[in-house]
């Protein structure tokens, strides 16, 4: 054995990278506990993730949609065991992978209700307001994003890249004092039904209307409406196949929001839904400009409050109830 | 793929792991492909066309050197270097010209033209490259993958610096030689370039981008507090960038060129312009100013003027087709022109003033930087009116009615306290740093100090930025 002073020396590349391993380990430590830190608060997608799965023998009603729905559908408004697994900005790229991946789960569903709104045929998560959702829905359901450069992205994997500065410090704080982190109310259906919400009457004026009627059309893309229509024909099709009945519903909107829709994209969107029921044997229950609703039923021009919600999903129940009902 | 993204830190990390394995052409290789893929990220036809330019470019090199009749060898360089000007203005104001004149503002295939990212800066590089082949400074580069690799250069290709030809075909000769302690400064700029841009440029961002949105609706202390804001934070902005890139090529053995040496310490205008973008004002002042000086000689201080004004306005307009940047060269252009002809007058004034002189070393300065912020409102002005509009409300008595000129609302600059406590911190330690790092006792001391300090320093800078990230992934002049 050689001495340790004959032993030629280290080469340097090699001890740079010992020492930057060295330098790394702790912040990949810190990285770590972060993660896993971040990983435990929970958020909607967590939420009725796990609520699907706890439920998933008794549930015989399955709605899916955007925040329309998760405002203003209230599952135990409904007869039997419903779910509301609609949730805000999802778009039915995300409604269809949903369907696919829930409805084999659940042995008692006999119907879904798939909310369809204005820009539904039109709109995408990645080029909306919020494409952050895309990176929860492939955390919290192995739902990839529709790009090939989003699945790349660090936020597919990460939580604590997903959550940003923000969140590091949120987790940072969870880490040290363990506070559980509450977020948006949701009921044990699913339901976004906050008891105590501050209605402000200029949401629905014609200029909180109009702000949200340009938030809308800026992201909305008429190129979208095949590739949107392919989705609803593979949940129909998914549906058929296991005879599982097929409900489309679109809920109210305050008239100064109808008033200011575009009036060609809507009676385009209503024909395609009207061919799919035929072609599907479905059903559609539109209540877009119902006049059971007034001023006091929404909480913006194209949200309902929980008033409005309540009154709706009774007024939907009733209508699912009488299988000849359509466009009531 | 934004180098702040988390992406591609694994990127990155990768990329230097493949290189160092590599050995001999294939680290050349290795490199190109990375530089290519990091550009398909961005626009794959984007990639496409700087290949194209690429090749073209090669052949046009060798042809250069080929032919013998100087006539036809001006000829073509002449051409060629019209054709990559020509490229640069199409892809710069096609879209602009297409909404203003065809097609009344609506949309169409015309108005969706958008420079590619690293236009400007891979075609000055590579107009510069034949300038140097023609006038016999370098030889012509045969070798195909070098030649790809110098405007594809991934570190370099978003916001520069714009590295001369024969130095980097002189580097990537060595690249086998590459040493650990490059690595080493390598990373250690890089962390410095993130404190500056997420630090620093970041958390003053929010309120420039407010006065600027709507300049009347603030005070006169508001603007003034957000023109110097813009200053510090383009300084922060792109001395970040810059500092990221250099560091990136030392991991690949490229070692950049500087552009900033601490230009709000500038002297005079002139001073200030080989302190500040130091790769692209010498690159003009190599191709555009001192040919234009020399064929203009016979004119005198006229023809001096003119070289000046020609050359400043080409630094407004490289930013792009907006009349606020072409306004911005031109009154750098004014600026540079009466210091270039009083220079001398007031360098003899002074010196028969011996305590003026000493006034001057801070007066100098100072106003040299208040010149800058005062150009820079208009540089960061959308429209020329926009930026009128911004000057008149800095003039007390003359901004909105209602707004007091002391006002200060802290609410409306979508700022907080600790934000620009944070950003005023982060701009004065980065001022020291760049001024230590130019100081050799410095460096030795910094290097004296025990290892576990020298780590404790990067842990708290990589906390800051890591704590400061926004969800803005750009920099100013990637957009450039």
């Amino acid at each position: 054995m050689p001495s340790s002073d004959t032993l030629p020396p280290r080469p340097p590349m090699i001890r740079l990278v010992r020492r930057l391993l060295l330098f790394c380990l702790p912040l990949l430590l810190v990285w770590a506990a972060l993660e896993y830190r971040a990983r435990q608060v929970p958020n909607s997608y967590s939420i009725k993730r796990r609520q699907v799965e706890s439920l998933a023998n008794d549930i015989d009603t399955l709605i899916i949609g955007s925040s329309s729905g998760y405002y203003g559908i209230v599952p135990k408004r409904l007869s039997g065991v419903a779910y509301n697994l609609a949730d805000a900005g999802e778009t039915l790229y995300y409604n269809d992978a949903l369907a696919a991946k829930v409805v084999p789960m659940l042995p008692k569903l006999k119907r879904v209700v798939v909310q369809i709104q204005y820009i539904s045929l039109y709109m995408s998560v990645e080029d909306g307001p919020e494409p952050w959702r895309m990176y929860y829905y492939q955390q919290e359901w192995a739902i990839p994003p529709v790009r090939l450069k989003d699945r790349l992205d660090a936020r597919v994997f990460s939580r604590v890249a997903l959550n940003g500065p923000a969140g590091i410090g949120k987790s940072l704080a969870g880490l040290i004092h363990s506070q559980p982190y509450v977020p948006d109310p949701i009921d044990d259906r699913g339901w976004w039904g906050p008891a105590n919400e501050e209605i402000d009457p200029a949401a629905i004026g014609p200029a909180g209307a109009k702000a949200t009627l340009d938030r809308h059309h800026q992201y909305m893309i008429p190129a979208l409406e095949a590739r949107n229509i392919a989705y609803l024909e593979h949940t129909a099709s998914l549906l058929r196949d296991r005879r599982i009945e097929l409900v489309f519903v679109t809920l109210p909107v305050w008239r100064t929001y109808s008033d200011g829709m575009n009036k060609d994209s809507w009676a385009r969107t209503q024909t395609v839904v009207d061919e799919l029921c035929k072609k599907y044997n479905a059903r559609y229950l539109s209540y877009l400009t119902s006049p059971n609703f007034g001023a006091e039923d929404f909480k913006d021009a194209d949200h309902l409050n929980p008033q409005g919600a309540v009154k709706f999903t009774e007024l939907l129940d009733a209508a699912l109830a009488h299988p000849g009902t359509n466009r009531p | 793929m934004s180098f702040l993204s988390p992406e591609f830190a694994v990127f990155l990390a990768l990329g230097a792991l493949a290189f160092h394995f590599a050995r001999g052409v294939c680290r050349r290789l290795v490199l190109l492909l990375l530089s290519y893929a990091f550009y398909l990220t961005w626009n794959p036809r984007a990639a496409l066309l700087l290949l194209g330019i690429t090749v073209a470019v090669y052949f046009v090199a060798g042809a250069l050197e080929k032919l013998s009749s100087a006539r036809k060898k001006l000829v073509l360089l002449l051409l060629s270097v019209a054709v990559l000007l020509l490229l640069l203005i199409f892809f710069k104001c096609a879209g602009l010209l297409a909404r203003h004149y065809l097609t009344g503002g609506a949309g169409n295939a015309l108005t969706d033209i958008i420079a590619p990212i690293g236009l400007s800066y891979y075609l000055f590089k590579l107009m510069g490259y034949l300038l140097d082949v023609y006038w016999e400074k370098i030889p012509v580069q045969r070798n195909f993958l070098s030649l790809a690799l110098y405007p594809s250069f991934f570190p370099q290709i978003m916001s520069g610096p714009i590295q001369r030809a024969g130095d980097f075909f002189g580097q990537l000769a060595q690249l086998d030689n590459q040493l650990p302690d490059n690595i080493v400064i390598g990373l250690r700029r890089i962390l410095f370039g993130l404190f500056k841009k997420v630090v620093v440029a970041d958390h003053i961002s929010g309120m420039v981008d407010a006065v600027h949105a709507n300049p009347a609706g603030f005070s006169p202390l508001e603007l003034l507090f957000g023109a110097y804001c813009f200053a510090f934070q383009i300084y922060a902005d792109f001395s970040g960038v810059t500092d990221i890139a250099i560091g990136i090529g030392l991991l690949f053995g490229i070692k950049g060129p500087e552009n900033f040496n601490l230009p709000f310490w500038a002297r005079n205008i002139q001073e200030f312009w080989r302190r500040w973008h130091m790769s692209l004002t010498s690159w003009l002042t190599d191709y555009l100013f001192m040919p234009l000086r020399f064929s203009l000689r016979r004119f005198g201080e006229a023809g001096l003027c003119a070289a000046i004004f020609v050359t400043m306005i080409a630094v407004g307009v490289w930013h792009g087709p907006r009349m606020t940047y072409a306004v911005f060269g031109a009154l750098n252009g004014l600026y540079m022109a009466v210091s270039a002809l009083t220079l001398k007058k007031r360098n003899t004034w002074f010196q028969k003033r011996p305590l003026l002189a000493h006034v001057r070393m801070v007066a100098g300065p100072l106003l040299t930087f208040h010149l800058m912020v005062f150009a820079l409102v208009i540089f960061r002005a959308d429209t020329l009116h926009s930026a009128c509009q911004y000057v008149t409300h800095l003039i007390p008595g003359l901004q909105s009615a209602g707004i007091s000129t002391l006002r200060f609302d802290r609410g409306l600059l979508h700022t907080r306290q600790i934000a620009l406590l944070l950003a005023a911190l982060g701009f004065a330690a980065m001022e020291w740093v760049n001024w230590a790092g130019r100081q050799n006792t410095w460096t030795a001391r910094f290097y004296s100090v025990p290892c576990f300090v020298r780590w404790a320093a990067y842990y708290i800078l990589i906390i800051l930025i890591a704590c400061s990230a926004q969800e803005t992934r750009t920099f100013i002049y990637a957009q450039f």
